[in-house]
């Protein structure tokens, strides 16, 4: 559950731990301090692990630098937060104590956020305060003295703005010089007078302890310590009367507005699919091109035999129809970059929040679900930052019908084959309506899998939560770029690694054993994979998929993409002719020739939604859950809700087409 | 027969490659510190002991 990434050096000795509030830029500091590309996002809970670095210091030392959650106290309920504790208490495995804590805070929000700092004084670790997003607060007319906050509490304060490396230097200096001369804030307990009656039960209390479950205590010592920030804001910070800084922008307003945030918020989505297939058209056909002529080019330069078989029909076709979606997934992950750095995504968060609520889930369900976009694991990781068990586990049965960026290639082999490119009302694309189309449906059935759990499995438990919302800025580039070369970067190593294996073992299950001299019918199935496609083709017939496409689910089940692996695999071992077409062009000919319906591909695509035809998916719902019966529950349900599906659509489909 | 023979050994790193994350996905090794996947592989655990 304590999951650690290392990239530090054995060398350094002494270890830093960074901590914060959620979003005030903690893993944008780690990643600027260690030169690690961690994902960042202009949201809160982005981080749910603890990540160590290594830190090159003035002087040549160096230390071992720990990103932790962000937490708002040191008393957090959450698997994520209970990790900070933890780890301050020397408690988590491999990790000792820290020598030093570098405690960030928002310079927009110092007051809240030096509440955490008031608690990380009381434990008596040595403190270097890094008051983060200085550009923001001075363009907000905050203004903060510094050197006042470092007398005021006690500790070396240095401004820093993360997101543009400004204020590293000093801030290296004043980490330097406190792991020298390590020295705790004088202000320890500075928040309650000596003569309060509740002073000596707090003196004696360990502030990484358990808090008090007295709630008249838990609202005094909030109280004393709310008074004390407040006094000390007041005498190191100035706000200027600049009335031309609204609290709330118009655009805010505007975004979250209820009558026209979720048409907006429709507008945006639907703009991004319209994108992924018009923006990504051109690259998809230059690289679909390359990957036919390379196909076509090894079976006529390779003397033919076994391997150049295994080649131009296995591995070229195999993996070339996957990398062909590159551009798409790129694009995909540029919109999806652009929103999360530009804040918008959390104002999507809050117009869902109503009706998450009243589906059953809570509003710290947003980001996991959202980062099932791109991947189910994160998603599923992502939950620990939900406090109660039957809304975790809500979370984690429902995050694999969010569609994933390895569904996409799926998807868009089937829609650019069946869907016709033409524009509904003259500009919307009827295949990026489609697209969407399933990426809703997703949505609709995790809605009612998590309503239909929250009624009848899982207990309701109450859960106080307020959203942060951060603020509306202008995304940075780099940081968009980043995330897009980080998921084609996994699309890659995923096509070069499992889906390569795939095609290999695939290709060999679909070319032997080699049918009897004057066998009439498709050569693929007399073999091993087409055998037990027809074993299965009874029972999925009534999804209106044959034994070619029984095949191609079966062998998806390591990776999704495998589907079109598969597919392109066994259409070309099959083709009598030794031209190479790309795997869409193949599709339509079928279609042409009554092999593979429209309707088939429309129930295939949602049987896709639904199938949890994921490995690596199942390995961390167990590994989260702890629980097999949970794991099973998740394929169970899923291969179920998908048959159901499918077979609704073919069947009603093919009762209106009659 | 060259051909047949470097096409079996491709066949079997793939099915090798495929079974070993099949087999790391359903039962992840454990490292000697007891925890899955820190990554120090119980090496801290030992220092510290």
């Amino acid at each position: 559950m304590t999951d650690i990434t290392t990239t530090f050096d054995d060398n350094c000795p002494k270890s830093i731990a960074l901590v914060g509030n959620p979003n005030c830029g903690k893993t944008t500091l780690f990643n600027g301090l260690t030169g690690s590309r961690y994902k960042v996002a202009n949201y809160p809970g982005v981080t749910v692990e603890r990540k160590e670095g290594s830190l090159s210091l003035p002087h040549g030392s160096c230390a071992r630098i720990v990103d932790l959650p962000g937490t708002y106290a040191l008393v957090g309920s959450s698997v994520d937060e209970k990790i900070v504790t933890q780890f301050l208490r020397g408690e988590l495995a491999g990790n000792s104590k820290p020598d030093l804590i570098v405690a960030v805070v928002d310079a927009t929000n110092l007051e809240r956020n030096l509440f955490l700092i008031s608690e990380l004084i009381d434990t008596g670790y040595p403190i270097v305060l890094a008051i983060n997003m200085m550009d923001a607060a001075e363009r907000a007319g905050i203004k903060i003295y510094a050197e006042l906050l470092s007398r005021a509490l006690d500790l070396p304060v240095v401004p820093i703005t993360a997101r543009s490396k400004s204020g590293f230097p000093s801030l290296l200096q004043a980490i330097t010089k406190a792991l020298e001369t390590p020295s705790p804030s004088s202000k320890r307990l500075g928040w309650i007078a000596q003569e309060h009656p509740l002073r000596r039960a707090i003196e004696d209390q360990s502030p990484l302890g358990p808090a008090s479950s007295d709630p008249h205590i838990i609202t005094t010592i909030g109280s004393l310590r709310y008074a004390w920030i407040r006094s000390v804001v007041r005498k190191t910070t100035s706000q200027s009367s600049n009335d031309d800084i609204p609290v709330v922008s118009p655009l805010d307003r505007l975004l979250t507005s209820r009558i026209w945030g979720l048409p907006i918020m429709l507008g945006i989505f639907g703009l991004i699919f319209q994108a992924i297939f018009l923006w990504a058209q051109l690259p998809m056909e230059i690289i679909s091109g390359a990957v036919d002529s390379l196909s076509a080019w090894a079976t006529s330069a390779l003397p033919p035999g076994i391997l150049t078989s295994l080649i131009a029909e296995g591995i070229i076709p195999g993996v070339g129809n996957v990398i062909v979606f590159v551009p798409q997934i790129a694009i995909l992950f540029f919109c999806i970059g652009f929103l999360e750095d530009s804040g918008y995504l959390s104002r999507a968060a809050f117009l869902l929040d109503n009706f998450m609520r009243k589906v059953g889930l809570q509003g710290r369900a947003f980001i996991p679900l959202l980062s099932s976009f791109a991947c189910a694991v994160p998603g599923i990781l992502s939950t620990r930052s939900i406090p109660t068990r039957s809304d975790r586990l809500a979370t984690i049965m429902i995050a694999p019908l969010m569609s994933c960026s390895a569904r996409l290639p799926v998807y868009a082999v089937l829609i650019a084959a069946f869907i016709p490119p033409t524009l509904v009302g003259g500009f919307v694309s009827l295949q990026g309506l489609v697209l969407l189309g399933m990426y809703l449906l997703g949505v609709v059935g995790a809605c009612v899998v998590a309503w239909a759990l929250k009624k009848c499995l899982l207990w309701k438990e109450s859960c106080f939560y307020v959203m942060e919302m951060p603020p509306l800025r202008k995304p940075i580039l780099r940081i968009i770029l980043r995330g897009v070369y980080d998921s084609v970067a996994s699309f890659l190593k995923n096509a070069t690694t499992i889906i390569l294996a795939c095609s290999i073992i695939v290709w060999f299950l679909a070319s032997y054993p080699k049918p009897e001299a004057g066998y009439q019918g498709n050569p693929v199935q007399a073999s091993y994979a087409g055998q037990l496609g027809t074993a299965i083709e009874p029972a999925i017939k009534p999804l209106g998929f044959n034994w070619e496409i029984g095949i191609a689910i079966l062998s998806s089940f390591p990776a999704r993409e495998v589907f079109v692996t598969t597919l392109s695999t066994i259409y070309n071992i099959g083709d009598d002719d030794d031209e190479h077409t790309g795997l869409v062009k193949t599709l339509q000919e079928r279609n042409q020739s009554g092999l593979f319906s429209t309707l088939t591909a429309l129930s295939l695509m949602v049987f896709y939604v639904f199938a949890c035809m994921c490995m690596s998916t199942l390995a961390v719902c167990k590994r989260e859950t702890d629980s097999w019966g949970w794991t099973l529950g998740m394929f169970g349900y899923m291969t179920a809700l998908a048959y159901v599906a499918s077979f609704a659509v073919f069947q009603v489909g093919s009762l209106i087409l009659k | 027969m060259t051909q047949t023979v470097i096409a079996i050994l491709i066949l079997a790193v793939a099915v090798i490659y495929v079974a070993r994350k099949t087999i790391n996905a359903i039962a992840p090794k454990k490292t000697p510190c007891g925890c899955s996947g820190c990554g120090c592989g119980g090496k801290k655990k030992a220092e510290e002991a």
